[in-house]
């Protein structure tokens, strides 16, 4: 079978299970902390999949996201059990966690160093950020700072 | 090999065209974004899709926005740039050449003299590609015809999930619960004044309008003087449709027993406490020669005695007072802008009531117990009328 298709399922199957089976909270966590816990498990989850079936590109996937989508509605409202509002901030918190987090793996990687620990350390800024600013403030530092990160490599690529 | 002259102006243009390929991208996403809330939002008004599939199919998209951010910019692109100010390919022949070749030293010179001159020409911008240019065109159509559709059906702009079939029901809602009389049609009733209990909730409009919420506690404890003056056995104050002169003799009062309309109010000597002639023997105690209604009248002076131990109060009623305090204060707040509908009567609340709380309803089904009291003196009965055939 194919190897991305492969990968797509190893990220889904954990989460998919988890989002069937995990119960309903009685006392909710806030949208940051949420989000951060859902970009670290995809991250994991994406991790153990590219070591197992192996990296198409040796680039950082963007794409591990997109496949744990269908089910992070599901999560991000069992964890934070939001309104619908609340929960397309929980949505854009944890795409920007994501995209902010490894653009942070990403320069790293190109610095020669190793990619997770540069994950796990703009994840927890960012969530920290976030607790003390507020979603929105979070929301539009994470995308930044995605942005920032990802211009910075791409500048250091070039001569 | 290649000079700092050269080596600045390619850093210079190599930020340049990062900055534009990673706006491009970003920019294209969210245009595409965009147009894909507008077309769920269109699936939802028409109602192919429900609000759950509308915001996982948002979440979705949002979640592309790491796609986005790292989609890599076409490498062609680039030598492009670099071509564009490089003409005679003199900086391209020096990156490529390797450390200690022969030509080194002339392609370096030569270099710094492209870079002097290329930095006095300013590039022009390359053409967007074609297929970015269609996305962009689609794109921008889709959010146009959408939102084109959203104000002849809907009314308004539509961002966000919108349903046809929620909106519709709150205006029939509104307009059967509310006719204007002035306007026959409720559809074309705009602008209906909004209920207090709405603006209160905004603790922002309550800080900002004391006078209003001073206006709002006066009432409030106009209610509550009603209770009061009831307690103290005072004369309320004369409502819109009663007679208003002090003193004056009593309208018919009920006959004893208190089953007469409640509309038999009493005068101001008659809810003295010291009930009068005039004032309807009440049923049981509380009555104005029963001792036990003057150690209600003494409970009355304590705080927390209820209502129905005021004097007089088994001769009125509870409910008529709440309704005319209720209809004196939405008369004045509305005037003759709401009225209640005449299609509503009691008999059709209580059947909604009834059908509402109907499903809330405890039911326990008990074995019926007979009382054996009753029991033997139905026995009894039975025997003593058997006895008499």
């Amino acid at each position: 079978m194919n190897r991305r298709i492969l990968r797509a399922a190893a990220v889904l199957a954990p989460l998919g299970t988890a989002a069937l089976l995990m119960p309903l909270a009685d006392r909710p966590l806030p949208a940051w902390a949420a989000s951060s816990l859902l970009a670290m498990a995809v991250r994991i989850l994406d991790g153990a999949a590219g070591r197992a079936f192996g990296r198409p590109d040796p680039s950082f996937l963007p794409e591990a996201p997109l496949w744990a989508a269908p089910f992070a509605v599901r999560i991000l409202s069992l964890l934070s059990a939001p309104g619908f509002p609340d929960l397309f901030t929980a949505s854009a918190l944890w795409a920007g966690f994501y995209a902010a987090a490894a653009a942070a793996e990403c320069a790293a990687s190109f610095r020669g160093r190793r990619g997770f620990p540069a994950f796990a350390a703009a994840l927890a800024g960012l969530a920290a950020f976030t607790a003390v600013a507020g979603s929105p403030a979070g929301t539009a530092g994470a995308a930044l700072t995605a942005a920032g990160l990802v211009y910075s490599a791409r500048r250091r690529l070039a001569p | 090999m290649i000079g700092p002259r050269a080596y600045s102006m390619l850093r210079r243009r190599a930020g340049a065209w990062t900055r534009r390929s990673l706006a491009g991208s970003l920019a294209l996403w969210g245009l595409l974004v965009l147009a894909a809330s507008n077309l769920l939002s269109a699936a939802g008004l028409l109602g192919w899709i429900g609000r759950a599939g509308h915001d996982g199919l948002l979440l979705l998209v949002i979640s592309t926005f790491p796609l986005a951010l790292f989609r890599p910019p076409d490498p062609r692109s680039g030598l492009v740039e670099l071509r564009t100010v490089d003409r005679g390919a003199v900086l391209e022949s020096a990156l490529a050449a390797a450390p200690g070749d022969a030509a080194e030293p002339l392609l370096r010179r030569t270099g710094e003299g492209a870079a002097e001159a290329a930095g006095r020409i300013r590039p022009k911008r390359r053409p967007t590609p074609r297929g970015t240019r269609f996305l962009l065109l689609a794109a921008g159509g889709i959010i146009l015809v959408s939102q084109g559709t959203f104000l002849f059906v809907a009314g308004r702009p539509v961002i966000g999930y919108a349903s046809l079939q929620e909106s519709r029901g709150r205006a029939e809602e509104g307009a059967e619960a509310f006719a204007r009389p002035e306007s026959p049609d409720p559809a074309e009733g705009d602008g209906l004044p909004v209920p207090e209990p709405a603006r209160d909730r905004d603790p922002e409009a309550r800080l900002e309008n004391p006078a209003e919420r001073a206006r709002r506690e006066a009432e409030f404890a106009d209610l509550h003087g009603l209770l009061r003056q009831d307690r103290e056995g005072l004369a309320p104050e004369p409502r819109e449709g009663e007679a208003a002169e002090e003193g004056n003799a009593p309208p018919p009062a009920a006959p004893a027993g208190g089953d007469g309309p409640p509309g038999g109010g009493s005068g101001g000597t008659g809810r003295a406490g010291a009930p009068g002639p005039d004032a309807p023997a009440p049923e049981g105690s509380g009555g104005a020669g029963d001792p036990r209604g003057t150690g209600g009248q003494e409970r009355n002076q304590g705080p927390g005695s209820g209502w129905s131990d005021s004097p007089g109060a088994q001769a009125r009623n509870a409910m008529k007072d709440y309704r005319s305090a209720f209809e004196k204060i939405l008369t004045e707040r509305t005037g003759a802008a709401v009225t209640a509908g005449q299609d509503l009567s009691l008999a059709e609340t209580e059947a909604a009531v009834r059908l509402y709380f109907d499903s809330l309803r405890l039911r326990v089904e008990v074995d019926p117990q007979e009382d054996p009291l009753a029991a033997g003196l139905r026995a009894a009965w039975q025997r003593l009328r058997g006895g008499i055939r």
